[in-house]
């Protein structure tokens, strides 16, 4: 249970933090296909016996390169490249999954995550990427946040904006082999956009609201697991439901908010 | 230059109309006439509210004041605003503006591809009916625009920017375009920021900065003192060039 | 029939897929050209925890249940995503996540319905019943007439909306056409491919058609025959493996789409080569 713990709160502040670039670029629907993915890599690992992170691994490098591929052409675009992209090969994994023994467990871990299964090697890779991570943000984070944010002065100013999406989107991938473990690759999608989400709603500026995502990710992380400890229901669905419920509400308070502005607006303005 | 049709009510009448978009005016106590025939410009710096005219214009915004246009308009947006990936060839986007007249269960007839070809040729696209519109040029895309306007048969056009950022040659051919339309009765309502252009071409001017500095026929317009209140800029004619020389900092919009 | 297609099951199956690929085929050409893939995706994800719901009150039924969530969903998306701030797909993304994570609750803690969970997921050749083949007939009929007869405001809206709208071509009433016959074929098309990869059949066909043809009528009828092709091609697939159709037919549609894009480039290759030995 400790490892779990240890584990979700690495992977819930992981994806909480990325989850905010990935919120200010619009990223949403990538984040969610390299989610699905990595379950053909983690079939095709399997089935040659070597590590199933390698394998989600390098699916997820294939999918950022194959989306950049063919929304080059211009007549395809970057939503319909991702809309082809997720199916075809997360329908590839599962169909080699079917094909192999014992697949039904081991699809529902795949798709809903084994978090009170994790080993000693997952928390020693995902405390690697956490560090990782923390270590890019450190030296890139500025940057980063200008290409999300202005891409063409960020161009101007001579960064190489390309370098930077693959930094971003690499990071991303490697967020989602951690996260993969603790909600599996269904629920990652919760995890990336929830915590940014709600941050968004209560933060102006950026950086705060990085490390106020990044608090919220690993708090519904242990929430979720309490909540399956407490009440015996999945802790991979748990922690997303967490992570929905704070987002929804901070979305209606926020709204609400809203309102109250306009209204107070269009009562104060008179005739021009 | 072009006859106004004698004694027709104006093509548009604005009346102490405003516009505000949450709260923050973009257009306030504009009140004007242009006559039927007319080829009127409405002129200003950016964020001065010319689209946002057009588009009270139009009726898609919201507004206090009267704004009234005898006739059926067309419109020609920014050409940025299109879709230059969807797949379909010059004819086929000038047939679009055949539509609107169509209703629901009938397709477009012969009569309505013979008015979109010849419109094409019109505007020396003939031999480019059957290219992509995504192959064209920016020059060749606007011309197709104009025509889908055309293809409408409106009485009055709007076009926003229609001549910005596109090659000579183009818009040579749309300012013949919409001088011939407006010699037939029509009337032409266009936004620019090419001042020199437009005194050149436009039988009207409007001047916007959020509200109406000035308006009416070009030779009452074009005038220093008057640019100089709208701009806060002096205009230079060097060797039959126009200019505007800005002095200060002009307000952000 | 010769096997694989030797069982009415099947034969029903086979029957339905074609069905589905006239509206699936005509709606994917507008998902292709709209940028929809993001919401189509998530329209089926979204009907999960409407599947769970449903099969565990029997009384309110799979179909019931998944037709209630897509239209929530769809509400839910249209409302929320006007704030300019959570552009981009961050609501889409995040209601998705939040159905898949009460569908998986729902299914690990409330009602237990361990064996449909495949098949709701990603759909089973023994679950489509004839109902469920009359449904698709229904759909596919809506579908064409409704397509058919706005098709020309669609084209317009989706290439100049801007214009369209003065043009009294009515956009908005074409978007809210077009989500709702989506939400009623990723429905329909549930029991046959499931709610994780309906969205293959809706894209993939229509952006391979796309590679193909610069004309939209082509396009969508291409679309409609590969659509009818790899799903027939996957389900034959599904029997003859024992994996679940869903996947075969993913799969599949992938691969045509891989197979295109490179006959495709290699095309392009040789008549630029040519074309700059030739100007030489």
């Amino acid at each position: 249970m400790r490892r779990a713990l240890v584990e979700a709160v690495l992977a819930g502040a992981l994806c909480g933090a990325l989850g905010c670039f990935v919120l200010v670029r619009g990223l949403a629907f990538f984040g969610e296909s390299i989610s699905h993915t990595i379950v053909l890599g983690v079939a095709l690992a399997f089935l040659a016996g070597l590590p199933v992170s390698l394998g989600a691994a390098a699916l997820a490098a294939v999918t950022v390169l194959a989306v950049q591929a063919i929304g080059a052409g211009g007549r395809l675009s970057r939503d319909t490249a991702i809309g082809i992209l997720l199916p075809s090969l997360f329908g590839a994994g599962v169909a080699l999954i079917a094909l192999s023994e014992g697949y039904r467990s081991r699809l529902e871990d795949v798709l809903f995550g084994s978090i009170l299964g994790v080993t000693d090697a997952d928390l020693i890779l995902a405390a690697a990427v956490a560090a990782a991570v923390a270590g890019a943000l450190l030296l890139a984070g500025k940057e980063l946040a200008l290409v999300a944010f202005d891409r063409s002065t960020a161009r101007a100013m001579g960064y190489s904006v390309r370098l930077l999406d693959l930094l971003l989107l690499g990071l991303v991938a490697l967020a989602a082999v951690v996260a993969l473990r603790a909600v599996g690759n269904l629920l990652l999608t919760a995890l990336l956009v929830g915590p940014p989400v709600t941050a968004r709603m209560l933060c102006r500026r950026f950086w705060p609201m990085v490390a106020l995502a990044a608090a919220l990710g690993a708090g519904a992380g242990i929430a979720g697991l309490y909540a399956t400890w407490y009440f015996d229901v999945g802790a991979g669905p748990a922690i997303a439901l967490a992570v929905g419920c704070v987002a929804v509400a901070a979305s209606l308070v926020a709204q609400g908010r809203r309102w109250e502005r306009r209204r107070a607006a269009t009562a104060g303005a008179g005739p021009q | 230059m072009k006859r106004a049709a004698a004694g027709s009510p104006p093509a548009i009448v604005a009346l102490d109309l405003s516009v505000a978009y949450e709260g923050r005016p973009a257009l306030t106590g504009v009140t004007f006439s242009v006559p039927a025939g007319t080829l009127a410009g409405v002129l200003g710096p950016n964020g001065a509210g010319k689209t946002t005219l057009l588009r009270a214009l139009l009726g898609v915004v919201s507004h206090t004041g009267s704004v009234e246009v005898n006739g059926s308009t067309s419109y020609v947006p920014q050409l940025s605003a299109v879709d230059r990936t969807f797949p379909v060839d010059a004819l086929g986007v000038v047939l679009m503006g055949r539509y609107p007249r169509l209703g629901w269960l009938r397709a477009p007839r012969a009569n309505d591809r013979r008015v979109a070809a010849e419109l094409l040729d019109q505007m020396g696209l003939s031999d480019r009916a059957r290219s992509p519109f995504a192959s064209l040029s920016g020059g060749q895309r606007q011309r197709v625009l104009v025509a889908r306007a055309l293809a409408q048969e409106g009485e009055v056009m709007l076009l926003d920017e229609p001549l910005t950022g596109i090659d000579a040659a183009s818009q040579e051919v749309v300012l013949r375009v919409l001088a011939d339309h407006c010699a037939d009765g029509h009337t032409v309502c266009m936004t620019t920021h090419d001042l020199a252009q437009a005194a050149r071409v436009c039988d009207r001017l409007l001047i916007l900065d959020g509200r109406l500095v000035a308006e009416g026929p070009t030779r009452e317009v074009f005038r220093p003192e008057i640019i100089r209140a709208a701009y806060r800029a002096e205009l230079l004619s060097l060797d039959g060039e126009t200019a505007l020389v800005h002095h200060g900092v002009h307000p952000a919009p | 029939m010769p096997p694989p297609f030797d069982a009415p099951y099947i034969e029903r199956a086979l029957l339905a897929g074609v069905l589905l690929a006239v509206p699936f085929g005509l709606l994917g050409t507008w998902v292709v050209l709209r940028g929809l893939a993001f919401f189509a995706h998530g329209v089926g994800v979204a009907t999960f925890p409407g599947v769970v719901v449903g099969l565990g009150l029997p009384a309110l039924g799979p179909i019931a249940g998944s037709l209630a969530a897509a239209a929530g969903f769809t509400a839910a998306v249209s409302l929320f995503e006007r704030d300019h701030r959570l552009r981009g797909g961050a609501v889409t993304g995040l209601v998705l996540a939040i159905a898949l994570a009460l569908g998986g609750l729902l299914l690990t803690s409330v009602f237990r319905v361990a064996a449909p969970v495949e098949s709701a997921l990603f759909g089973s050749l023994l679950a489509i019943s004839g109902a469920d083949v009359v449904r698709c007939a229904a759909v596919a009929l809506v579908a064409l007439v409704t397509l058919v007869l706005t098709g020309r405001s669609l084209a317009a809206a989706t290439f100049d909306r801007e214009w369209a709208g003065p043009a009294g071509l009515r956009p908005g009433r074409g978007d809210v056409l077009l989500l709702g016959l989506l939400a009623l074929a990723v429905v329909t098309a549930l029991p046959a491919v499931g709610s994780l990869l309906v969205s293959g059949l809706l894209v993939v066909p229509a952006a391979t058609a796309r590679l193909v043809t610069d004309r939209l009528a082509p396009m969508q009828a291409l679309a409609v025959a590969l659509c009818a092709l790899e799903t027939v091609l996957g389900l034959a697939l599904a029997r003859t493996l024992d994996i679940p159709p869903g996947s075969a037919v993913a799969a599949l549609a992938g691969l045509g789409f891989g197979l295109v894009a490179a006959v495709a480039g290699l095309i392009r290759r040789a008549r630029h080569a040519s074309r700059i030995g030739a100007g030489a």
